[in-house]
């Protein structure tokens, strides 16, 4: 493991996974709270499409797949609440359809070629240099930060938002902060470790989180550690046996996050 | 009669272009017990949005006292399973500030969310997580995190919705206490209008689009009954318990 950290892009490499794992994952204890997975879904592949343009035309990737995952961020946060004749289920499902056949047509169509298509679902860690490590370091503080800041008015608005309102916390606006948070957080991220990745890192962990959680900040805690663990050994495994290195996190982070639960559903029936 | 919390002038209120509530007109003052009742669908929920200000009137008027503090309870359903959070996590939540942001309980929160729970009859359930607690426990937590926002007005949805009888009597009879003890207006939503029948001092019939509000002496009375749901409904006392029933030649329903 040790012999890995010798070379300056691994060590690149396994800052960025570490840092954006464990801020999605931290994160991604709000997505599932408020069961809005497919949102999750939704924006990283409108980020990997903000990509696919980015680089057809030529524009910044990382420039590209952020506005794209913030414009999707607000048209969610837009979306009527009163579902009438589609819900908003179907319409995000729409979103995601089309953004990831956006992504692999605009690769497809750049003069980059489909070489590129593995890196926009899987994305590019080992070619993280160490300035896009501080951007994505400065992003993901930054959200982290907003969210540490704005924790109660996260929690009460995903605990029960009529009471929040009826404490005068303005449902409105904090879910806009969270949204938008969440896009800023995933449009960050998108172009060093891919939308798989990003979606991985933003389910798995906060389920292991939260099914052995009997409280909220211990979930956050251990959807953090599964991230972290998930990165530097999916990292080690990839560099070992000469693997990908995207798809290697996803699979240490399932492995882990379906150990939890194995783990917990054995608990549980060794209490009854 | 003390003072108006909240005033509600001939006020229509819907979805969209659908009207579910016209030209309602009443006014809760402090120390009042409302006992808000219908059928599902009739509008009650409807009218609890607009007092919490979610649903905005199509016409007329909703006037609050200046500085008002509403105590909502839910029905315990509201708040989802997967929430790992304790009871005591549940009833701070009442007293966050500063629309949540950058704010941290003090020590004064957590003496008035203890004291709000032992009200409530759980203070030795602080610690345990909310989604291991039975209905009736939830559904104090929920009562008690209301309490601890000091409210003028407490608004409860259908809390006793889905209980047992013993529960839901207990909870019936801490209500009754935190009414006589605080003085607190109450507004307690159901579609059991017997339930609400032992405890209000007011009633607002929902019925077909319109609410009819009142004090409970000039409502529950078998003429005005009657002619509000358009069939003949009977009052009786059993061992000083009201009981509500529509009178048919076969057999009775409870209203």
């Amino acid at each position: 493991m040790l012999e890995m950290l010798k070379h300056d892009f691994l060590r690149h490499a396994l800052g960025a996974a570490i840092i954006a794992g464990a801020s999605l994952s931290f994160v991604g204890v709000y997505v599932i709270l408020r069961r809005i997975v497919f949102v999750g879904a939704a924006l990283a592949q409108l980020g990997a499409a903000g990509v696919g343009l980015a680089l057809l035309t030529g524009f910044s990737p990382l420039l590209g797949g952020a506005v794209a995952v913030l414009a999707g961020a607000l048209g969610f946060v837009a979306m009527p609440q009163q579902e009438r004749t589609v819900s908003r289920e179907s319409l995000l499902g729409a979103a995601y359809a089309l953004a990831s056949a956006l992504a692999l047509l605009f690769v497809a169509l750049s003069p980059v070629g489909e070489a590129h298509i593995s890196a926009l679902l899987f994305g590019d860690l080992l070619a993280v240099g160490h300035g896009d490590m501080e951007l994505l370091a400065a992003a993901c503080l930054l959200v982290v930060v907003v969210h540490l800041a704005a924790y109660h008015a996260f929690v009460a608005v995903t605990v029960d938002p009529t009471f929040a309102h009826s404490v005068g916390i303005k449902e409105r606006w904090v879910n806009l902060l969270f949204y938008l948070s969440l896009g800023a957080l995933i449009g960050a991220c998108i172009r060093a470790i891919g939308a798989l990745v990003v979606f991985a890192f933003l389910v798995l962990p906060p389920i292991a989180g939260l099914i052995w959680a009997r409280n909220l900040k211990v979930a956050f805690a251990v959807a953090i550690a599964i991230a972290s663990i998930s990165a530097i050994f999916g990292l080690w495994l990839s560099f070992a046996h000469d693997l990908p290195a995207g798809p290697s996190v996803v699979a240490v982070c399932g492995g882990l996050t379906f150990l939890a639960v194995v783990t917990k559903w054995l608990a549980n029936f060794k209490l009854h | 009669m003390g003072e108006i919390i909240v005033g509600i002038k001939s006020v229509a209120l819907g979805y969209g272009r659908r009207v579910v509530l016209k030209d309602v007109t009443m006014q809760l003052s402090e120390g009042e017990f409302w006992g808000f009742v219908g059928p599902n669908g009739s509008g009650k929920t409807t009218l609890v949005k607009a007092l919490l200000g979610l649903v905005k009137p199509k016409s007329g008027q909703i006037v609050w006292r200046r500085h008002a503090r509403i105590g909502y309870v839910p029905q315990r359903e509201a708040l989802d399973d997967l929430l790992p959070l304790t009871a005591l996590d549940i009833v701070l939540l009442g007293r966050i500030r500063k629309g949540g942001f950058l704010h941290r309980f003090s020590a004064e929160d957590f003496d008035k969310a203890f004291e709000a729970m032992e009200r409530v009859g759980i203070a030795d359930l602080a610690n345990l997580p909310f989604r291991e607690l039975s209905g009736g426990q939830k559904q104090r937590v929920l009562l008690a995190r209301a309490l601890v926002t000091e409210p003028d007005l407490l608004l409860l949805d259908e809390p006793t919705n889905g209980l047992d009888l013993p529960t839901e009597h207990a909870i019936m009879e801490l209500l009754r206490k935190i009414h006589a003890e605080r003085n607190v207006t109450i507004v307690f939503v159901t579609h059991l209008l017997s339930l609400a029948a032992n405890s209000a001092t007011h009633l607002a019939l929902f019925h077909e689009g319109r609410v009819i509000a009142g004090e409970i002496g000039g409502l529950l009375n078998e003429q005005k009954l009657s002619a509000t749901y358009q069939t003949p409904i009977s009052v009786h006392e059993l061992n000083g318990y009201k009981v509500v029933m529509v009178r048919d030649k076969e057999r009775v329903q409870n209203a």
